[in-house]
């Protein structure tokens, strides 16, 4: 009986020295560029260049990654790239900040469909949003939000996916607010904010950790009032462990409203929120790429979520560890939302340019 | 305070952290000086080496690599008439005009010295300011940005040279271009021809590029001489005289600190701007303004005094609220949260050492930068006096990557050659290129001030903020001088700018040029929503109107010429080496399209310098050999950049 089980032993240990072997042959000397869909020094730059840096040691054979910039038109041109002109050679990686609501809403601009790349993985995070203390008459907690009056909320662009679900949930509780929109970067929000020029916004958790829990909540200008959370197919929210002492979107709607938020607003908001909080960036490779080369990169992208040295950075920039999906799980949330009901995407598509 | 400031020096002169400053400083000399490449991209590529260093050496190398990129991006604009970043567009105007007359160490021993000393003065003004600057940035919300735009504006009388109308018609047309792409409310693109390369916009470095470097390479093909039009036997010492211009101008090097200080403090204008606000500056408040656009050495000091002091105040916002002024800031700021560094209160407390260790960090910089630059610049010079037309196959490589570092896409070098065509009608018909440039920079952060503030505040309650209402003095004020000098010389229009003599009909061509766009530009205003059409149609109605009456103007003029039996067209005579230059650069696309860059450029070199520049053909392949080992080195190796996917080699 031990002889079997040795041949299985031996075998598997042969076999998985053999496929490191195959891997590590198929990027020997070689240079993986990775592609970034927005400029130098945005914050899909800075995470991608961060991750590149990482990513480099774990993949077999040793190659050469480097980070390039292919921005325009909101991030689609670098996707239209992927999807039309890059080589499926596995020399060419994708860190995208993921273009979904172009992707939801059927942007002609778009003219790839982003179910057809090879996903390695992605990640994304909660959004937390907050007011100005002295916002209308004066808030202390999230019980008074709607006796305040109307207050300004300070939005990035009318059809960002930030805007809407800012909007959508302030209309799912009833609250009374005036829509200001066109920062577009949360220097010039915050800013906003400190002015007093706008009263309401929400932002990622790695620059609530990093920018605006300092400047504005800490001293006392501002208060945090709940999180969007990911959202389960029961309309649950799945809590985050990194947020204990704060409530979900859906817990201050029971309290304020004593029910759980249904309706269209709410499955629009669900929709968006979750792609947003677990693939605001996603990884990918060409349609076409060598099993080899995808396997080499997803062994590389599995043992980034082990990696403390990549952790520890990732805390100092993020503000938080990195919650990491795989490439399964990275394909099955974008067939989520490249399955959204027609009827979800043209209310959201009318309810973005409504004042 | 004075303990802090103590400590963060000897942080900064501590071995590695010096070390480090030095070969940032080597690094950024180089990033400014390469047109198209800029501090951005330098901290970009430099901040992952940064992430596994000590605090201190990290923000040592990447902001003395930073300090310094707006030093040596003058050489190109005053040897080349090419902008070396963003932030010297300004420079050209008289600093490429000195190059001509033989000065150009003279314009680089000036910029060099007052780019030390605005830096300095920036770096101890940025010390200084630490305790008062928090009510200071947030008295500054939407509409005085928006004001403080409409200032940059009403400068364009100070760039027009000697047109104020054809300025003010380039200007709008510049802040028509500039509303290509996504409008400010994002749900609508203009004007961007169905191609999606357009939806964000035109990019800057190409325009620019094509605008100001484009007709100089006509120009110096077609006049086969070198760019200084004083042989090199008739010029000595111009470096040292350049060092006592900056000095007896203290004055001007002072105020321009303090504009290049506050524009860089305030989120949201940023570089491409501060020279333009430097160099109005200095000709609005010049008794003599006559020099200006011929060469005076003035306007080479503002622009470059600023460019250099504005890094101290970007720096405040970034680290003082965790607010990244610019794109280059974000990076930076990127580069302290790697660091455990958090911009805020902690910043000004218990880590105002490390703040301090930055403002050492970009005074060293600055001087060290300068200095360096100083011991080089005579050489630097001698560029001036190379045949005309081997350069014009060494500025090429240069542009045309320039550009393409913008997307990579060609649509970069497709943008390069039409804004060429565009400047050089503009430059031979005597309409101003720096009032579209300002337009340009200005339209996009106007327009959102402006859509921003009409939603935040009831009405138009918002003109009544005090500081509102003073920039608004100021720009009533700014228009009256203007207008006043405008038409006190309103007589030599035909006198004309840049130092160029005009040609009648090509400016008929460059005004029809701008019409047309100007029409084609406020028809669709008509059915677009009012958040999407009101400035563009406000920008393009006036430009019509000026631009009729500066047609009705021309014709006359064509008229006058023709009586006094002078040419009207004397372009007519350089039309051939025109075409014959595009047919090079149309051969180098071609090329590109089916083999890649890589193959292309060298190709190009060898054909050119052999052919168009007649050198032996053994240095026709040893240029093309040493362009070959610059695109593989600097493109390929150092920044990565995306090639062109090519239908052989790719």
């Amino acid at each position: 009986m031990r002889f079997p089980i040795l041949t299985l032993a031996i075998t598997i240990i042969f076999l998985a020295n053999f496929t490191s072997a195959v891997q590590a042959q198929f990027y020997e000397g070689k240079q993986i560029t990775v592609i970034v869909n927005y400029g130098a020094g945005g914050s899909t730059d800075v995470m991608a260049r961060l991750v590149a840096k990482h990513l480099e040691k774990h993949i077999p054979g040793s190659p050469e990654v480097v980070v390039t910039n292919m921005a325009g038109a909101g991030g689609l041109v670098a996707t239209n790239y992927m999807g039309e002109v890059a080589k499926a050679d596995g020399l060419t990686l994708a860190f995208f900040g993921t273009p979904f609501m172009q992707y939801a809403l059927q942007d002609p601009a778009l003219t790839v469909d982003l179910s057809n790349f090879v996903w390695l993985g992605g990640f994304g995070q909660p959004q937390l949003c907050f007011i100005r203390k002295d916002a209308g008459t004066g808030v202390e907690s999230v019980d008074d939000l709607l006796q305040i009056g109307e207050f300004k909320l300070g939005g990035y662009r009318a059809t960002s996916s930030t805007d809407i679900r800012m909007r959508l949930g302030l209309d799912l509780l009833g609250a009374s607010y005036k829509h200001v929109t066109g920062y577009r970067s949360s220097a010039k929000v915050l800013a906003a904010l400190l002015q007093n020029e706008v009263s309401y916004s929400c932002i990622s958790m790695t620059l609530y950790r990093k920018s605006f829990e300092p400047n504005l909540v800490e001293p006392g200008l501002a208060t945090v009032l709940f999180y969007y959370s990911l959202i389960d197919a029961e309309g649950n929210p799945v809590r985050n462990p990194l947020l204990e002492d704060i409530p979900t979107f859906v817990d201050v709607h029971e309290r304020l409203k004593g029910e759980r938020p249904s309706g269209m607003l709410f499955d629009a908001l669900s929709a968006i929120n979750n792609i947003a909080v677990t693939m605001l960036r996603g990884v990918f490779l060409p349609e076409g790429t060598p099993n080899e080369a995808v396997e080499a990169l997803a062994t590389a992208w599995s043992a980034l979520a082990e990696d403390e040295e990549f952790i520890s950075d990732y805390r100092s920039l993020a503000g938080a560890t990195p919650s990491l999906l795989n490439g399964a799980e990275a394909k099955e949330r974008l067939d989520s939302i490249g399955n959204i009901d027609p009827e979800i995407v043209a209310f959201i598509k009318e309810y973005a340019i409504q004042e | 305070m004075v303990d802090a400031a103590l400590s963060g020096f000897l942080m900064v002169i501590a071995w590695p952290a010096i070390g480090y400053l030095f070969v940032g400083v080597l690094i950024g000399l180089f990033f400014g000086a390469i047109p198209g490449l800029s501090g951005l991209v330098g901290l970009a590529i430099l901040m992952p080496f940064t992430f596994s260093m000590e605090p201190v050496p990290a923000l040592a190398l990447l902001f003395g690599m930073f300090a310094v990129t707006t030093t040596s991006d003058t050489i190109a604009s005053v040897l080349l008439g090419i902008p070396g970043t963003a932030a010297s567009q300004a420079t050209i105007i008289d600093g490429y005009p000195m190059a001509a007359k033989g000065e150009a160490a003279r314009a680089l021993g000036a910029a060099f010295s007052v780019s030390a000393i605005g830096g300095l003065l920036g770096a101890i003004l940025l010390g200084l300011s630490i305790p008062v600057v928090k009510p200071l940035i947030l008295s500054f919300a939407q509409p005085e940005i928006f004001m403080l735009a409409l200032l940059g504006l009403a400068l364009v009388g100070s760039l027009s040279g000697g047109s104020v109308l054809c300025g003010l018609i380039a200007a709008l047309a510049g802040l028509g271009l500039s509303y290509v792409g996504y409008a400010e409310n994002g749900a609508l693109p203009r004007y961007w021809l169905g191609a999606s390369y357009l939806l964000d916009g035109l990019p800057l470095v190409p325009f620019v590029l094509g605008l100001f470097a484009i007709p100089e390479l006509i120009d110096l093909a077609a006049k086969d001489s070198s760019i200084s039009k004083v042989p090199r036997s008739s010029i000595s010492g111009g470096l040292m005289k350049g060092v006592r211009d900056a000095c007896r101008n203290w004055w001007l090097v002072l105020r321009s600190t303090a504009i290049g200080v506050y524009v860089g403090l305030l989120p949201g204008l940023g570089g491409s701007v501060v020279d333009w606000a430097a160099y109005g500056h200095a000709v609005q408040s010049a008794r003599d303004k006559d020099g200006f656009g011929k060469g005076d050495v003035r306007g080479v000091i503002a622009p470059e005094t600023a460019n250099n002091a504005m890094k101290g105040g970007a720096l405040i916002p970034t680290i003082a609220f965790g607010i990244p002024g610019s794109p280059a800031m974000a990076v930076f700021l990127g580069a302290l949260l790697i660091q455990d560094l958090i911009p805020g209160p902690e910043m000004l407390g218990s880590k105002l050492d490390i703040t301090f260790s930055l403002m050492w960090t970009l005074a060293i910089a600055n001087v060290a930068g300068a200095l360096l630059l100083m011991l080089i610049a005579r050489q630097l010079a001698l560029v001036t006096f190379v045949n005309g037309r081997f350069l014009v196959t060494a500025i090429t490589l240069f542009i045309f990557m320039g550009a393409w570092l913008a997307t990579s896409h060609l649509g970069d070098w497709i943008v390069l050659l039409v804004f060429g065509a565009v400047g050089y009608v503009m430059k031979k018909g005597g309409v101003p290129r720096p009032p579209m440039v300002l337009g340009f920079v200005v339209g996009p952060i106007m327009e959102n001030a402006l859509f921003i503030t009409s939603h935040a505040y009831d009405g138009l309650s918002w003109l009544g903020r005090p500081i509102c209402m003073v920039i608004g003095a100021m720009i009533v004020l700014s228009v009256v001088l203007g207008a006043r000098w405008g038409m006190g010389r309103s007589d030599d229009r035909r006198i004309a700018i840049e130092g160029q003599p005009m040609d009648s009909v090509v400016s008929l061509v460059a005004i029809g040029l701008l019409l047309a766009f100007s029409i084609w530009g406020l028809v669709p205003t008509f059915s677009w929503a009012t958040d999407v059409g009101t400035v563009p149609m406000i920008t393009f109605m006036p430009a019509i109107c000026l631009s009729l009456a500066a047609m009705a103007i021309r014709v006359r003029d064509v008229r006058v010429v023709r009586a006094n039996n002078e040419d009207v067209f004397p372009v007519r005579r350089e039309l051939t080496q025109v075409f014959q230059l595009h047919l090079w650069w149309m051969g180098l696309i071609g090329a590109t399209i089916v083999a890649g860059q890589t193959v292309a450029f060298p190709i190009f070199v060898a054909l050119h310098v052999r052919l168009a520049v007649g050198y032996a053909w053994w240095i026709a392949l040893l240029c093309a050999a040493g362009s070959w080992v610059f695109l593989h080195l600097l493109f390929d190796r150092a920044l990565a950049v995306m090639w062109y996917p090519s239908i052989f080699f790719y």
